[in-house]
């Protein structure tokens, strides 16, 4: 029998070798129970030393990163000679360091600032850099590349030139840094990219068109009036948040699509736009409960008078969203929408009878609060 | 040794490799996604969400239930909330303190009439206030129907794309929404994704942010301090690149409400509610021929108040143990069935193995060795595996705790470091074997049938 190293004479006797394994495995020696607490020790000394060796190491890159930051705001701000001797200053700091920063600040600035803050990436060799990253093979050097894109020189084609890149996170963060120039000279791909699967993508293009504001609607409206991809929806998401009467047109063509999504979508859009109300009168009429639901949210932002029946007749419906909206609708249409709901307190149907039952609560409980806040300011104001 | 005690210590120590090969699993995973992850996050589109018309709209919910110590802090908390389409619901359900009352008096809330849509059945909707002051705010008060109840009434309230449900007890840093939204902005197979929890119990506040962490000078919480990353960091971020998570923390989590809506919204029946709806929304998606992602992302991170007392925890733990059990007997056709993919075949196993039986393969393997010990049938020197296997655990929570540390800055004195590294050991040598205790009496309970919550005792956030 061979010795497993344990202390026990019953043990060895009565275990055959196989079934010790597990407990054997570990050579036990129970002198090792001291290097456990020994061990232990060394790991909080470990814990300590390491923590405050990263620490000191953040704070020396604070520190950097403060005078960096102190210097960078001369050089923006200041007098030419000033600004001449931070940049000088700032020519010895870490290059990563300051594309960083740079980085940080580029999609805030304007006017003077951008000018120099501009000039100083050019006599620094930063562009070089950035013209590497926006090259480089791994996608991650190409996104952080195509957030500094901005700052190489207006015209470069490496500016945008990643809106065409097969990673969706360069293609979301070099349409994120575009600014408006860029934008419109690139507007045809940016709407291409609506059509994106990925979300963040489509994302960062909604908000490049939105930032770029007037000057991408005519391809906006030609793509409304001609596409039929998915990015519809994201497109008339655009045109709701970017009003203007040239959309018109194109947004109308929606409101007749077999997709509800868009037919929603569209008729949220056309709101401020609203010259011929009869158009709702469809719309309100929609086999799909969110289009009707939304229809009658429109009216009531349109304030379309002569529309109160049709959302009246809302009231019946039997889905519930669409008979919230019409109820408030017609609560916030004023005197005729107030009338329409006292005339369904007594409809036959029980659906559109409850509606007007909440709705006219709900004002009696607005105008009961509004009168006891014009309550409190009088006694408010006498008492004072 | 008789046949039967050799059996049985080849069943302990199977069940000990094949959870310690599980965690070594967990722990190289876990860092493998820590390294994505970060470097990830340095391309989100943060700035542009803050102030986009465009961004999603989150309902944030807040079930409450006799939560009248936090409740306003929290409410407080979440509109100060950086981002820009916001909504916050709480639901007072059926509390007996002053919880409403604090709520409509903080805020100036006035009663409306309860008009909404009805998406999931709930307990009865008594009042519905609305401020007048912050549109964004909504409160709920109804019948006492349990957190999953209130829950659904939030989400019927919701007008949000995404619903954040979280605790009443919960803050939740500042940047902490954007954050959450990156992977729903990675890909539309997105259903849920969790966020960090650090215990509110010691952290530095300044306003209603907390702007840092101080380790705490009671032991029980400086356990559970200790406890937390390795939760979080391992046991959550180490299931993204294995399959994806089946819980995401109640404390914390945003959902596809569309998607939670498709299931009927949390299980009331569930007592851990949180971790039902994850496996419930895998399942629905695989049994549609979906796919649907669940992603934990470790940088947005909520605060929470951790049990101060022993009692509070025990009832937690024994809680937590019974939502676990409960969750694997109702989901178990999906154990090993490769139609759920890789929920069905790594995940759900690991969780009867490795987290359903540990309480009973430990208490097995601790009463054999202690019977064995004092009969004489093993020296005193085979504790040493024990012994090495306690310090490899607690060399890898020593890893945890400065890997979080030193990644996500959480602590900065050296008397912290200090405490923190004395609660790794005591967690592993007192804390863990109290928690084996709670869990046998959990599986107890639940095998008696029983599914109350217990009471959390709370202290207020700003105490």
């Amino acid at each position: 029998m061979p010795h497993w190293g344990l202390q026990s004479p019953n043990w060895t006797m009565s275990v055959p070798p196989w079934a010790a394994v597990p407990i054997v495995a570990y050579a036990p020696n129970p002198t090792q129970l001291e290097g456990v607490l020994v061990f232990t020790v060394v790991m909080i000394v470990t814990y300590v030393l390491v923590g405050w060796l990263h620490d000191r190491a953040r704070a020396r890159r604070r520190r950097i990163v403060e005078d960096a930051g102190v210097q960078l705001s001369v050089l923006l701000f200041h007098p030419d000679v000033e600004a001449a001797q931070a940049a000088e200053r700032l020519g010895r700091a870490p290059r990563n360091l300051l594309l960083d920063m740079v980085q940080r600040l580029a999609s805030d600035l304007s006017g003077d600032a951008d000018r120099r803050l501009r000039n100083f990436v050019l006599t620094t060799g930063l562009t070089r850099r950035i013209r590497r990253r926006l090259r480089s093979h791994s996608w991650r050097r190409r996104a952080q590349g195509a957030a500094l894109g901005a700052l190489l020189p207006i015209g470069d084609p490496l500016r945008t030139a990643l809106l065409d890149d097969s990673h969706p996170v360069v293609r979301a963060r070099t349409a994120e840094g575009l600014d408006a120039s860029d934008a419109v000279a690139r507007v045809a791909r940016l709407i291409e990219l609506l059509d994106d699967d990925v979300p963040a993508v489509r994302f960062a293009a909604q908000q490049a068109l939105l930032r770029s504001g007037a000057r991408v609607v005519p391809a906006l409206a030609q793509y409304l009036s001609r596409g039929d991809g998915p990015g519809i929806v994201w497109a008339l998401e655009i045109a709701t948040n970017l009003p203007d009467p040239r959309l018109v047109t194109a947004v109308r063509r929606h409101l007749e699509s077999p997709d509800p999504r868009r037919r929603a979508v569209a008729t949220e859009a056309i709101v401020p736009w609203l010259e011929d109300p009869s158009v709702f009168v469809k719309l309100l009429e929609d086999s799909d409960s969110d289009v009707r639901a939304t229809a009658a949210r429109a009216v009531g932002a349109a304030q379309a008078e002569q529309l109160v029946a049709h959302v009246g007749r809302l009231l019946c419906d039997r889905v519930w969203d669409v008979r919230q909206q019409a109820g408030l609708t017609l609560a916030a249409m004023g005197p005729a929408g107030h009338m329409t709901l006292r005339i369904h307190l007594d409809d036959p149907d029980a659906y559109a009878r409850d509606m007007a039952v909440l709705m006219l609560d709900t004002l009696a409980v607005r105008d009961s609060r509004s009168r006891f806040h014009r309550i409190s300011k009088l006694t408010g104001a006498n008492a004072a | 040794m008789s046949l039967a005690a050799l059996v049985l210590l080849w069943v302990v120590f199977v069940a000990v490799a094949v959870s310690l090969a599980a965690q070594v699993t967990l722990y190289i995973s876990a860092a493998i996604e820590l390294h994505r992850v970060r470097r990830r996050d340095r391309h989100q589109l943060w700035r542009r969400m803050l102030t986009s018309p465009l961004a999603p709209r989150i309902s944030v919910l807040v079930p409450a239930y006799n939560e009248s110590a936090s409740i306003v802090d929290s409410v407080t908390n979440l509109l100060s909330l950086t981002y820009p389409n916001l909504e916050v619901i709480a639901v007072s359900d059926g509390s007996t303190d002053d919880t409403l009352e604090r709520l409509t008096t903080a805020f100036n809330m006035a009663p409306v009439l309860p008009v909404f849509r009805r998406l999931i059945p709930t307990a009865e909707i008594k009042q519905l206030f609305r401020s007048p002051d912050d549109a964004r705010l909504v409160v709920v008060d109804k019948q006492n129907g349990g957190k999953a109840d209130a829950l659904n009434a939030a989400v019927n309230m919701a007008s949000g794309e995404l619903v954040c449900a979280i605790d009443a007890d919960t803050v939740v840093a500042h940047n902490a929404l954007q954050q959450l939204l990156a992977p729903f902005l990675a890909s539309n197979e997105t259903v849920a994704v969790g966020g960090t929890v650090r215990l509110v119990n010691t952290a530095v506040w300044s306003e209603s942010e907390v702007t840092g962490m101080r380790a705490p000078t009671r032991f029980l919480v400086g356990a559970q301090a200790a406890e937390y990353p390795r939760a979080f960091l391992v046991g959550r971020l180490g299931w993204n690149p294995l399959g994806g998570n089946l819980i995401i923390s109640g404390a914390f989590g945003v959902f596809r409400k569309s998607a939670l809506a498709e299931v009927g919204g949390y299980e009331h029946q569930s007592i851990g509610e949180d971790m039902e709806l994850v496996v419930r929304l895998r399942r629905a998606a695989s049994e549609r021929g979906r796919r649907a992602r669940v992603e934990f992302s470790p940088n947005p991170v909520a605060y929470t108040e951790a049990p101060a007392s022993l009692r509070t925890l025990a009832r937690q733990r024994n809680r937590w143990f019974r939502g676990l059990l409960d969750v694997l007997v109702r989901h178990r056709r999906m154990v090993f069935n490769p139609r759920y993919g890789s929920a069905g075949m790594i995940a759900m196993p690991y969780f009867v193995v490795v987290e359903a039986l540990s309480p009973i393969v430990e208490a097995f393997g601790l009463m054999f060795v202690l019977v064995a010990l004092a009969i004489g049938s093993i020296p005193p020197s085979a504790l040493v595996p024990i012994a090495v296997l306690y310090l490899i655990s607690i060399c890898a929570s020593y890893a945890v705790v400065i890997t979080d540390d030193l990644v996500f800055e959480t602590y900065h004195r050296t008397r912290d470091r200090v405490r923190l590294a004395s609660y790794v050991l005591f967690e592993q040598i007192v804390f863990r074997p109290l928690t084996l205790v709670w869990r046998l009496w959990g599986l107890w309970l639940f095998l008696q049938g029983r599914t109350e919550w217990g009471k959390h005792d709370r202290r207020g956030l700003t105490t």
